[in-house]
């Protein structure tokens, strides 16, 4: 992969260790939103294993939409909220992956993050707090303390301590039933190199050490973890050749990790008060990886030789957004909207939420 | 898909009106589904909306499953089923394996395997399933969870250290022996005490001797003591006296500096990967401008990384980062 990406940089004579490049590459905007408009309206045959978690295609393409500054139109607004509420389980009413199915803590993540994303009195309308809130509680762990399952009897890790927390955090559920013990738990995850991992004694990853971050930070308790080797962890996934980050050490690059990774650092540069100015990563070589390595004609991917999809398209954007500074590519205008690092929404969105849900007081 | 012929067309599934995923008031966002599963899909929906336990609900969801191993609720339903139509879990076992061969990076069916496991109370056979599943990729995040949770439940601690010498002497740069390498000696009855730490010390040194692997470097803070740190350090001194330094190792020799108070040390250590990591170069002149630069008594040893970060020519290799040292005069 390494000498595949190397390849590609000398083919158009980017040597992304010396500063600026003169030639022309672009983000292809217009097509890339082509692409997620298009997975909003119709799903390819490919996506029926995605059928358990189809918020989630919603979000993904929605949040792409809004980092591109594309608006979405009051039609496809409306029908996403439409879909969406029949995704609410009528038991609970937190979400599902589909009407009919069980109800989970990703989905409901999902559905929320999908509704922050509309940002409209209509979409925050169809959500049942009282309700999240009492299934978020029910999915705490039996047997450990701090832990939630995604569903019942499901699978218990890092994802599901975050799509918990943050959920509650923005729809002003957070209190003492949800966060009991989970500080701890999210500290017993952080490893030896500093990463955090999926339940305690796994091994660090990309993924998980976002969730475990933005939890921690949520919970107001970052100071019970070793931010500073946290985020020399997260520092060292940038690739020396790809400029990229990876997710794990020795293994490949990806381009969803420019979001995972990439917001972590933001998150930790901020606890750890870096001066805003000061560039810890290399923006530029970010840059380059995701535009130059990951671009189809139509979406963006995790590497060379993959296809595009709709979850890459939106994590590889997403991350952009935090880097768009200094260039690489002089001539292009990258002009992404800025997203909020905890929730992975656009930032004026969450700051609306959050009001939102604050005047409606407690549950 | 077990039948050609449609389910609405066969007698057993008469009696059941199958139910559409979405109303008609949803236009937008609908998977373009194959024709059969969809239909799977929506008698599926009714029988389990009426939380119907029967054979047949069993083998739709033996199908549906097969088609979409993602499939929470099928999962969480089929064991309700098993449960209540009292199966042979043992079989169940066996189609789960059949399954998880060919879609092995899957939350639910290793999710599903531990509640299994769990009610046939037996490990026979878990380890060897394991090693399967791991030699198709040793990276498998979601394998290891699962080996984790089996070892710490059956007691299977033994025999692990061997399996995990045997990956890491085949490729020390896999990350996941690395990590299973530390949740065995952390879970010994022996962590952190003083022999078994210096050995174990030792062991991940000789590691460090390739310069360009993160892990070992990242597994040596876990010896960081008054006892060791001394150790760690001539460990250090030696391999970049053989090999040069590169990040890695100047990340653990920042490491070591920052715990003994040596600001002019790190300074040293710092300004040089400030100078040879590209990517990390403002990170480092952070450091460097938070570092409190007081005089200390230096060792032979700081002596002689003054001199080789100091005055020594540099080879710049960008592919490791490698500062090449040249013994000086």
């Amino acid at each position: 992969m390494q000498t595949k990406v190397e390849n590609l940089y000398k083919i158009i004579d980017l040597d992304i260790h010396n500063g600026t490049y003169n030639n022309f590459v672009i983000l292809d905007k217009d097509s890339h939103c082509e692409f997620s408009f298009g997975g909003l309206l119709r799903l390819p045959r490919g996506l029926t294993s995605l059928c358990s978690g189809q918020p989630w295609l919603v979000y993904w393409n929605l949040n792409s939409l809004n980092i591109m500054k594309m608006p979405i139109p009051e039609e496809v607004s409306s029908q996403v909220i439409a879909l969406l509420s029949e995704c609410i389980c009528p038991y609970t009413g937190a979400f599902c992956g589909g009407p009919s199915q069980d109800p989970h803590l990703a989905p409901t993540y999902a559905s929320v993050a999908a509704l922050i994303s509309l940002n409209s009195a209509k979409g925050y309308s169809i959500i049942n707090r009282k309700g999240i809130h009492d299934f978020i509680v029910s999915m705490k762990h039996k047997t450990v303390p701090g832990a939630f399952t995604m569903h019942t009897d499901g699978e218990s890790d890092m994802r599901s301590v975050y799509c918990a927390i943050c959920v509650a955090s923005v729809l002003n559920i957070l209190d003492d039933a949800v966060t009991k013990d989970v500080s701890y738990h999210i500290a017993n995850c952080q490893n030896y190199d500093g990463g955090f991992s999926a339940e305690p004694n796994g091994e660090s990853h990309g993924g998980y050490t976002f969730c475990a971050v933005a939890s921690l930070i949520m919970l107001e308790k970052a100071s019970l973890v070793d931010c500073e080797r946290a985020l020399e962890w997260c520092l060292m996934r940038q690739m020396d050749i790809e400029g990229g980050f990876n997710g794990r050490p020795n293994k490949l690059v990806d381009s969803c990790y420019t979001f995972w990774i990439g917001a972590a650092i933001v998150m930790l540069k901020d606890v750890l008060n870096i001066p805003k100015e000061v560039q810890i990563c290399s923006s530029e070589a970010l840059q380059a990886y995701v535009m130059v390595a990951c671009q189809s004609p139509m979406g963006l991917f995790d590497k060379p030789g993959s296809s595009p999809d709709y979850y890459h398209t939106a994590y590889s954007l997403g991350g952009l957004s935090f880097f768009q500074e200094p260039k690489m590519f002089k001539e292009s205008i990258l002009d992404l909207a800025d997203i909020d690092p905890l929730v992975n929404a656009l930032k004026k969105n969450v700051e609306d939420a959050r009001k939102y849900f604050i005047e409606l007081g407690p549950i | 898909m077990t039948s050609e012929i449609s389910m609405a067309q066969q007698s057993e599934w008469s009696d059941v009106i199958p139910k559409p995923e979405y109303s008609q008031k949803v236009k937008i966002g609908k998977i373009n589904y194959l024709p059969q599963f969809e239909e799977m899909m929506k008698y599926f929906r009714s029988v389990h909306d009426n939380k119907e336990y029967s054979e047949r609900a069993l083998n739709l969801t033996t199908n549906l499953l097969k088609a979409c191993p993602g499939f929470y609720t099928g999962w969480h339903y089929r064991a309700e089923l098993l449960d209540i139509l009292k199966k042979n879990l043992d079989e169940e076992l066996v189609f789960l394996s059949s399954l998880s061969l060919r879609n092995h990076k899957n939350y639910q069916i290793w999710n599903y395997r531990r509640e299994l496991i769990k009610k046939i109370g037996s490990c026979e056979g878990e380890i060897d399933f394991l090693n399967i599943v791991l030699d198709i990729d040793c990276k498998n995040i979601h394998v290891w969870g699962y080996r984790q949770w089996l070892i710490t439940t059956f007691n299977l601690w033994d025999q692990e250290y061997e399996y995990v010498a045997k990956l890491l002497d085949e490729d020390p740069y896999n990350n996941s022996a690395w990590s299973q390498r530390y949740f065995l000696e952390s879970h010994s009855q022996f962590y952190k005490t003083s022999e078994f730490e210096k050995k174990n010390l030792e062991f991940v040194l000789e590691h460090c001797k390739n310069i360009d692997n993160e892990c070992p470097y990242n597994y040596l803070k876990v010896y960081y003591c008054q006892e060791l740190k001394e150790r760690i350090m001539q460990g250090l001194v030696d391999i970049a006296k053989d090999k040069g330094f590169s990040r890695f190792l100047l990340q653990n020799l920042g490491f070591l500096y920052e715990k003994d108070a040596k600001g002019e040390m790190c300074d040293i250590v710092y300004k040089k990967l400030a100078k040879i990591d590209f990517m990390r170069k403002g990170y480092w002149n952070w450091k460097v401008r938070r570092t409190v630069r007081k005089n200390i008594q230096r060792t032979d040893n700081d002596i002689w990384v003054c001199r080789a970060l100091r005055d020594n020519e540099e080879y710049y290799n960008p592919i490791y980062n490698y500062y090449k040292y040249s013994a000086p005069q």
